[in-house]
């Protein structure tokens, strides 16, 4: 691999804001693609730092810092990306369900997903199914991820997968379900794809439901 | 009850006067150069109408409009039971433990089995609650999920009404809930004077970190101090997430929060009693967890609860919850530490004591025993060493003199219940422990839990029940 890629990933890693924009900027000019640059270089940095978190060794604040280094590059790389037709790893429209204004862990899920290289449509908290299709409809996302922290919202999970199969849109996305009471069991039984316990794991699903 | 006692209270502090004061003038330059984020037309216009500098949602409190809010609020409730007795007294630096609310699942005590709350297990908790002396009030413990969710809320309330005598603290979705429950406590108490007499429930509303209200919070505040129900105005901060990482940022913030809800509240109806507080804790950054046992909550609830006695405020505490899944020895030391800061500091209501397991999401009786058992060792520390010519004992120690031992004393016989002894703390002699019936301590929690599960609370009159039956086919 080449030099400025491995640089990119180590600043992705170490959290080097400042350097990313210079350091794509070389890359570019060196030749590299926009798109090398995001799965070569900014990818396989985001990945370690996703390991080091499992492993209890970076903390959240410095995952975010990561993340926000990968976006410092990508602001110069999506016009480009578009240009060439090469496409984001993909788009999640989030949200914390009607009812419930628990926002916290929505937000860091979004966070992490952009921090992995997806575009992330944050439609607020309290929720309601039809909001849910408009954005389906309108942003043509690849993953729904929906959040609840209250046995009483829960429900509105399944009342969101049923109002997108009745819109016809069930088939046009993914899943995701996640918040304290949640379980894989409950996504199982409404029709969800899938269910993850932290804002990390939500990153690693998104990842494995586009490569799917 | 005002006769001299000369014990000397064991003290904490975690602030100097010089901090309290740095925290109060940072509380009121938050209030006055940021203020808080309010939509509510009502509260908009008091707010407005009582000096606040509102612009679009965003209200500005200036800091003369906080300090006379701070005294104008009464300086202790006192707490009332079934009966009407006045039991509980937040005052000083008095400690008082409850448990705490809305559990997501349930432990069964007997067969450590995790699964879904659901009404019955509100009974079962309310129960224990009931029987365990140390929690002089309660809380709802769980939410109920086999009913409505629209209406859970008020069914737990009843249960709790009906399995125990100890004043209820409670959360719900909105001022139409409160209603239902307020309406709940009166026919209880029998009548609205008796119940103003002394207040059997208290509300915990609770406006979002950093800084904002929503509606239904709003309300609740303004219909709680419009019908003198006493009112919990409880942000739940954490630090590195919602407010800022430093503990310092994180009281000052935390105590904005609080304290314009008692402007909001003393514009309402001067003199609604109000109890001042926040949960703050820390995100946990390995996990993304809102820790419920870590110990820099324990140092923000003493530090925040030293500032309610510098604003002479009751103050709604949080101690004796746990990041442990089980009862186990982290829960054990978690709540040990918790309680002890609590009481040592004098944070004065108490809460999450032996009800949150798994950061704020699990229940079990067993826990609850476990920690009432802490609780009592608390309160023989807090007793502090009695010292008078009686306790000193010179005359005896004299008698008694070099070698001599003091098994036949009389005084001994005077003293020796002045120790503190454990229901399931042991300290059996090893051979006698194993010729006895060998159990360990997990195993003597769960018997001693499932004894005390025998309890049965005292009935309501049927004719109050049938009435709360008929309260109940109204609830929306
Ligand atoms: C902070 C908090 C609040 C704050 C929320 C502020 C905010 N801006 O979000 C405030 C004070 C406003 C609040 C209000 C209420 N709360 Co609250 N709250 C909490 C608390 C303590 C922490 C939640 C949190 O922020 N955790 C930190 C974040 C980072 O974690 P997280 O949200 O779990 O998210 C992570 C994972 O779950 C996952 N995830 C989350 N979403 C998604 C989505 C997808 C797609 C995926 C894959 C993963 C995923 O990844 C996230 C990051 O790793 C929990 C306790 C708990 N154990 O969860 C109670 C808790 C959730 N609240 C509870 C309740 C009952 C309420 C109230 C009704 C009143 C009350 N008792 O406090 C109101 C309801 C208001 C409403 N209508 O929504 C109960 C729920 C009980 C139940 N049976 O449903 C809990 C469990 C506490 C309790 N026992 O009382 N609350």
């Amino acid at each position: 691999m080449s030099d400025t890629l491995v640089q990119i990933s180590n600043a992705v890693i170490e959290g080097r804001v400042k350097d990313a924009p210079g350091l794509t900027h070389n890359a570019l000019q060196a030749g590299l693609t926009a798109k090398d640059i995001l799965d070569k270089g900014l990818m396989p940095g985001m990945d370690v730092v996703g390991a080091e978190f499992k492993k209890g060794k970076k903390f959240v604040p410095e995952v975010l810092l990561s993340a926000r280094t990968m976006q410092a590059s990508l602001d110069i790389l999506k016009p480009l990306l578009a240009e060439a037709g090469a496409k984001m790893t993909g788009k999640v429209v989030v949200g914390t369900v009607k009812g419930d204004l628990h926002d916290i862990g929505k937000n860091l899920v979004g966070m992490m997903l952009e921090g992995s290289g997806f575009e992330v449509v944050d439609l607020g908290k309290d929720v309601a199914p039809e909001k849910f299709v408009d954005a389906v409809k309108k942003e043509k996302p690849n993953i729904v991820a929906m959040s609840a922290l209250l046995t009483t919202t829960m429900r509105s999970m399944g009342h969101t997968v049923t109002a997108l199969k009745e819109a016809g849109l069930r088939d046009a996305v993914k899943i995701m379900i996640g918040g304290a009471p949640v379980t894989a069991d409950f996504a199982a039984q409404i029709g969800a794809d899938a269910y993850a316990p932290n804002a990390p794991a939500a990153a690693e699903l998104a990842k494995k439901f586009v490569s799917a | 009850m005002f006769g001299p006692d000369l014990r000397f209270k064991p003290k904490l502090t975690v602030l100097n006067p010089a901090q309290i004061e740095q925290i109060h003038q940072a509380t009121l330059e938050v209030l006055e150069r940021t203020g808080v984020e309010v939509a509510h037309a009502r509260a908009l216009e008091l707010l407005h109408g009582g000096g606040a500098r509102v612009d679009g949602k965003r209200v500005r409190l200036p800091s003369w409009m906080v300090e006379r809010a701070i005294r104008q609020a009464p300086h202790r409730v006192v707490l009332g039971d079934r009966s009407g007795e006045r039991k509980v007294f937040l005052e000083g630096d008095k400690s008082w433990f409850g448990p705490s609310l809305d559990c997501i699942d349930y432990l069964d005590p007997l067969t450590d089995e995790r699964r879904r709350f659901v009404s019955d297990d509100c009974r079962i908790t309310a129960t224990v609650a009931d029987a365990l002396p140390n929690f002089s009030w309660v809380m709802t413990i769980g939410m109920a999920d086999d009913v409505p969710a629209d209406i859970a809320d008020r069914v737990i309330a009843r249960q709790v009404f009906q399995t125990t005598v100890k004043p209820l603290v409670f959360c719900c979705k909105d001022a139409n809930s409160v209603r239902d429950i307020y309406e709940m406590a009166l026919l209880i108490a029998g009548s609205e004077s008796r119940f103003r007499g002394a207040p059997t429930i208290v509300h915990y509303s609770e406006p979002i970190s950093p800084l904002l209200y929503y509606d239904p919070a709003v309300e609740k505040i303004l219909f709680c101090a419009e019908y003198g129900i006493p009112l919990i105005n409880f942000p739940a901060p954490q630090g590195g997430s919602t407010a800022p990482a430093t503990f310092a940022g994180e009281i000052v913030q935390a105590s904005a929060e609080s304290l314009s809800g008692l402007v909001l509240a003393q514009l309402a109806r001067p003199g609604a009693p109000f109890i001042y507080g926040a949960f703050a804790t820390v995100m946990d950054m390995r996990t993304t967890v809102f820790s419920y046992g870590a110990a820099e909550m324990s140092l923000m609830v003493a530090a925040m609860s030293q500032m309610a006695q510098h604003y002479q405020l009751p103050f709604f505490g949080t101690a004796g919850a746990t990041d442990a899944k089980f009862p186990d020895a982290q829960a054990g030391a978690e709540v040990a530490f918790s309680c002890l800061a609590s009481a040592l500091v004098g944070a004065n209501l108490v809460h999450d004591a032996g009800s949150w397991l798994d950061h704020g999401s699990l229940a079990s009786p067993a826990f609850m025993v476990l920690v009432n058992e802490i609780i009592s060792m608390v309160n023989q520390f807090m007793g502090g060493v009695p010292v008078n010519g009686e306790t000193l004992a010179l005359e005896m120690i004299d008698r008694v003199g070099p070698g001599g031992h003091f098994l036949n004393e009389d005084h001994t016989l005077r003293h020796f219940r002045d120790v503190w002894y454990s229901n399931v703390f042991d300290r059996t002699i090893y051979t006698a422990w194993l010729a006895e019936d060998g159990r360990r301590f997990e195993q003597r929690l769960r018997d001693h839990t499932a004894e005390l599960m025998q309890h049965r609370p005292a009935p309501l009159p049927d004719a109050t029940l049938a009435e709360l039956e008929k309260m109940a086919r109204h609830w929306k």
